[in-house]
């Protein structure tokens, strides 16, 4: 089942313990199922950590709650001939009620550990301790594999100690995991406790780790491209409406102004879906206030513009003067010089002016029954220089709440600002603040496409705020 | 696409870079879950060996995997026009380039043909629209503003307008309904942004451009040979200025430069003395002749070979600019790890072994009634409650009205002394309490219990589950681990079995 060599880590426990939290939070997948229901896990699920070149460096595996632990104890009792014999008992166990429904659950579980899992035994400490779990820890005990506990917390009231005082007695490393609290940090953790249990695990389990903490990094540069793609894109968002012959911008701006707002929505949610993604929340429900009309001043720009084969008045009237002084100066070539470049100029004007006066007629012009051009409105970029602040400290406000979010909890994310503050503003130095202020204006100022370049640079400032702002989610 | 490019080698075509970014658009409005199950499952198509993949050959899998099969893709549609332009392009600028120079080798017998006019047209002019080419082919972060102020950041000029019919035919396309009404969105944004592809484009669509510089010099060279081969024709040059022959002689010197070992293609002084035009002057025909090779040698240097340089050049940077394309912008770098995490870090679980019968189904609750105020009840406490006999006869009798008769324990260890105290259960019919903790979910081993107490006290004894909630107060149980317990028991069918909680 298990390849011998790969470090296997089966999390067992008490049905409704918490272990498929520990299991979702612990491999960042928010598919895994998690309900108040008890038993919702039925079978035995596992999850490789592969290197980037495909090895299995070390797995977890989801399982099946302990159902009827007493009796399965006493099943071993009575059979127990001398401490040695235990593990082959429980492998006895198994083999005998395997087929039958009897102790389904617990031959389940019991399975991947005796393929050589090491235990991890989940307990939830919000409830107190009872004598009858030790039946189950027993049975885990009898197995001779390496144990650890997890003391996970799924309600508020607190029993720790008194079960660490009784988990001491049967496991070698007992920790602190809330499943539903747990950032990087304490998943690392986790993992590096693992290497406690297993000297042979080890090598791989280092190996994990370094790649988990790439891949951390990796994930960080990529959301700051995200968020430098998301400002880049909404100050230089524009929308743009066909406009009739005769028809006004005026006429239409309040519906065209809604959808400018709209689609600065859309560009967020869209990087909002895409750092949640990154960050492998992919169920995740989202409470937070829209990007509203009342949160920057309404200094946007509308302007109506002729187009000719997809280029702008200005950029027809320029072309035109180039075609012209070039023609120009071919004539000033052909007199040597001699005509002071007076063709040049000449032409240059005569280009752009005919250009100018040419482009009101170019519009009206079909080729194959297409339209070469026509009037078009165009509404954005939006003015106000605290726009690009304002999305950044929303973007930076999300990404801290889902870099900190456990992917075992299932409530609604909420992206609230903390003690009323924003998310950027308060992680900033003045010196960074005017770097990335320059960059924005940058690209807000250079019209026509986004150069990839400029949001790369932005991209790289953004890196250490997010990096920053990790810190402060904990 | 229809066909399928997934085992293609080398770095991605054009058109799979349009589809690839049209792709990525759409995925941005597309339902997260959905998009990422299907990129999942493509990942797992791919399998442990994609980390090993080129991001070229991963992304190219991607899109073969996300196609829709049997209809040309956006992408394809933008690159045939490209290869049409590719082809159309040259044709039209050979004809253009075989008038040029017929126009200007216009000879009637009477006035010789203007040396400096074809040198204007065909050398100078030209060489402006190289110095432009080759301004436009320059590093964007050398040139700043001046690219913009002139309109070529856009692609204005020939460049811009193939673009701009690409683009425009796909739209029209989308319009009739070839291309998907997504398709179109997709192509606004693509105007946008171009964030993957643009560089590409760029340098395609400068080798279409240079290969039609390259046929308009063909042509008016073609022009230019048949011309001097099959007519006589007479050069002559002048100007409106004052300008001595022995500095023009100068002139053309210095424009024969690289042919100077041709001598026949350099003029002599002589020749250039005898050429000046003036109107009214006899010429010899013979002699003034004598031109045409400097002529063509002049196009050849100027026109032909710098246009076939930088054609091959615009070339070589579109292929390296394919092949360089890092794919690591943004949604794109998303992507390429989504694909690569199917196989790497904590992938998606897969099960092992053979799933446990669920819970049988919930039947509805029986219909016995509470047994009334004043019964004398058995109690079992569950698997170690925190609930002594005091307690819970202080309880019981505050909620039900009970007396409690006797209290023991069992825990679901099957053992004789469990046995026994199950198997005394038959000897009375007085209903039985079951305490538990309710924040302890029903496991199967109650279910057993019950059916044992169900065994022990006969059909039709009342058998009732009292639940008491808080971790150290008895406070009542919660509603939804009261459900939860309802739920499980329900599914036993014993109409005699009940649960109540236990609030005071």
């Amino acid at each position: 089942m298990t390849e011998p060599a790969v470090p296997t880590f089966a999390v067992v426990g008490r049905v409704n313990k918490g272990k498929s939290s520990v299991v979702s939070t612990l491999v960042e997948d928010d598919g895994v199922r998690v309900d108040k229901e008890p038993g919702t896990t039925r079978v035995c699920t596992r999850f490789p950590f592969r290197a980037d070149d495909g090895r299995v460096l070390c797995a977890a595996i989801d399982t099946p709650g302990f159902e009827e632990a007493p009796r399965a104890l006493a099943w071993l009792q009575e059979r127990e001939s001398s401490a040695a014999d235990r593990p082959a008992l429980v492998a006895r166990f198994v083999a005998t009620f395997r087929s039958g429904a009897e102790f389904a659950d617990e031959c389940a579980l019991l399975t991947p550990i005796l393929d050589g899992a090491a235990i991890l035994y989940v307990v939830d400490a919000s409830l107190p301790y009872r004598r009858n779990y030790e039946a189950e820890m027993e049975i885990l005990r009898w197995t001779g594999r390496p144990r650890m506990a997890l003391v996970n917390r799924i309600g508020g009231d607190d029993h720790v100690d008194e079960w660490k005082r009784a988990l001491n007695q049967y496991f070698s490393v007992v920790r602190d995991f809330d499943a539903h609290r747990s950032g990087f940090a304490e998943r690392v953790g986790l993992l590096r406790a693992f290497r406690e249990l297993d000297d042979a695990a080890r090598p791989r389990i280092d190996e994990a780790i370094r790649a988990l903490e790439a891949d951390w990094e990796r994930r960080r540069g990529r959301a700051a491209a995200i968020v430098a793609e998301l400002i880049a894109d909404g100050v230089t968002c524009t929308v743009e409406h066909p406009l009739a012959q005769h028809d006004t911008i005026e006429r239409h701006l309040p519906v065209w102004e809604a959808d400018f707002l709209s689609a600065l929505r859309e560009r967020e949610q869209r990087a909002r879906r895409a750092i949640e993604r990154l960050y492998r929340h992919d169920r995740l429900e989202r409470h937070e206030a829209s990007l509203g009309r009342d949160s920057f001043t309404w200094d946007l720009f509308a302007q109506e513009s002729r187009r000719v084969f997809g280029l702008d008045q200005w950029q027809l009237v320029r072309a035109g003067a180039v075609a012209g002084a070039t023609i120009g100066g071919a004539i000033d070539v052909a007199t040597l010089g001699h005509s002071f470049l007076v063709g040049t100029v000449i032409g240059g004007v005569v280009g752009g002016v005919a250009s100018w006066l040419g482009t009101e007629q170019a519009v009206e012009v079909k080729v194959l029954g297409q339209s070469v051009g026509g009037r078009v409105a165009t509404i954005g970029p939006l003015g106000d220089p605290q726009f690009p602040w304002i999305l950044l400290d929303r973007a930076v406000l999300h990404f801290a709440s889902v870099v900190g979010r456990a992917h075992a909890e299932r409530d609604p994310l909420k992206v609230e600002p903390q003690d009323g503050k924003q998310g950027a503003s308060r992680l900033l130095d003045r010196t960074t603040q005017g770097a990335i202020g320059a960059a924005v204006a940058r690209i807000r100022d250079a019209g026509g496409p986004v150069a990839s370049e400029d949001v790369d640079a932005l991209a790289m400032m953004l890196g250490p705020l997010l990096e920053r702002a990790t810190e402060a989610a904990g | 696409m229809s066909a399928d490019t997934s085992h293609a080698r080398g770095p991605l075509t054009l058109a799979e870079l349009v589809d690839l970014e049209a792709r990525l658009l759409d995925d941005r409005d597309g339902d997260p879950a959905a998009v990422a199950e299907r990129d999942a499952r493509i990942a797992a198509e791919l399998g442990p060996g994609a980390p090993a993949l080129s991001r070229h050959a991963m992304v190219r899998r991607w899109l073969a995997a996300v196609a829709t099969p049997g209809a040309p893709s956006l992408g394809q549609r933008v690159s045939s026009v490209y290869r049409i332009a590719g082809v159309a392009l040259p044709v039209v600028t050979f004809v253009a380039g075989v008038g040029t120079a017929a126009g200007l080798l216009a000879y009637d017998g009477r006035d010789p043909v203007n040396i400096m006019a074809y040198l204007a047209v065909l050398v100078f002019l030209q060489g402006l629209l190289m110095a432009l080419t080759v301004l436009g082919m320059l590093p964007r972060a050398w040139l700043g503003g001046v690219l913009r102020l002139i309109g070529l950041d856009r692609g204005a000029g020939v460049a811009g307008l193939v673009r701009e019919l690409a683009h425009r035919s796909a739209r029209t396309l989308a319009d009739r309904g070839v291309i998907p009404a997504s398709g179109r969105a997709a192509l606004g944004n693509l105007a946008a942004w171009q964030t993957i592809y643009a560089g590409v484009e760029r340098w395609l669509l400068t080798a279409i451009t240079q290969r039609a510089a390259v046929a308009f010099n063909l042509g008016a060279l073609a022009a230019t040979v048949y011309l001097v081969t099959v007519r006589a024709l007479a050069f002559a040059w002048s100007t409106t200025l004052e300008i001595d022959p022995a500095l023009m002689t100068r002139f053309f010197h210095v424009m024969a430069t690289p042919w100077r070992w041709l001598e026949t293609a350099v003029p002599s002084g002589e020749l250039v003395a005898a050429s000046r035009y003036f109107p009214g002057r006899e010429y010899d025909p013979d002699l003034l002749g004598d031109w045409w090779p400097f002529l063509v040698a002049a196009l050849v240097a100027y026109g032909l070979v710098p246009r076939l340089v930088l054609a091959a050049y615009a070339a070589q940077r579109a292929r390296a600019a394919r092949a360089t394309l890092a794919l690591d912008h943004g949604e794109c770098a998303v992507l390429v790890d989504r694909l690569a995490r199917g196989a790497s870090l904590w992938g998606r679980g897969d099960t092992v072994g053979t799933a446990v019968a669920p819970v049988a189904p919930v039947i509805a609750a029986g219909g016995a009634a509470l047994p009334a105020t004043g019964t004398v009840v058995r109690a079992l406490r569950w698997a170690d409650a925190a609930m002594s006999q005091a307690d819970l006869e202080r309880l019981v009798g505050a909620t039900l009205g009970w007396r409690v008769a006797s209290f023991d324990d069992v825990r679901g260890n099957d053992d004789p002394d469990e046995r026994g105290r199950l198997a005394r259960l038959a000897d009375s019919d007085r209903p039985v309490l079951v305490v538990a903790e309710a924040f302890e979910p029903p496991s199967k081993s109650v279910q057993r219990l019950l059916q044992s107490v169900r065994r022990s006290v006969g059909a039709h004894v009342p058998v009732v589950i009292g639940l008491f909630g808080g971790t150290t107060d008895h406070g009542p149980p919660s509603p939804d681990d009261v459900r939860i317990w309802r739920q499980r028991v329900a599914a036993l069918g014993d109409p005699w079995l009940r649960v109540e909680a236990l609030s005071p």
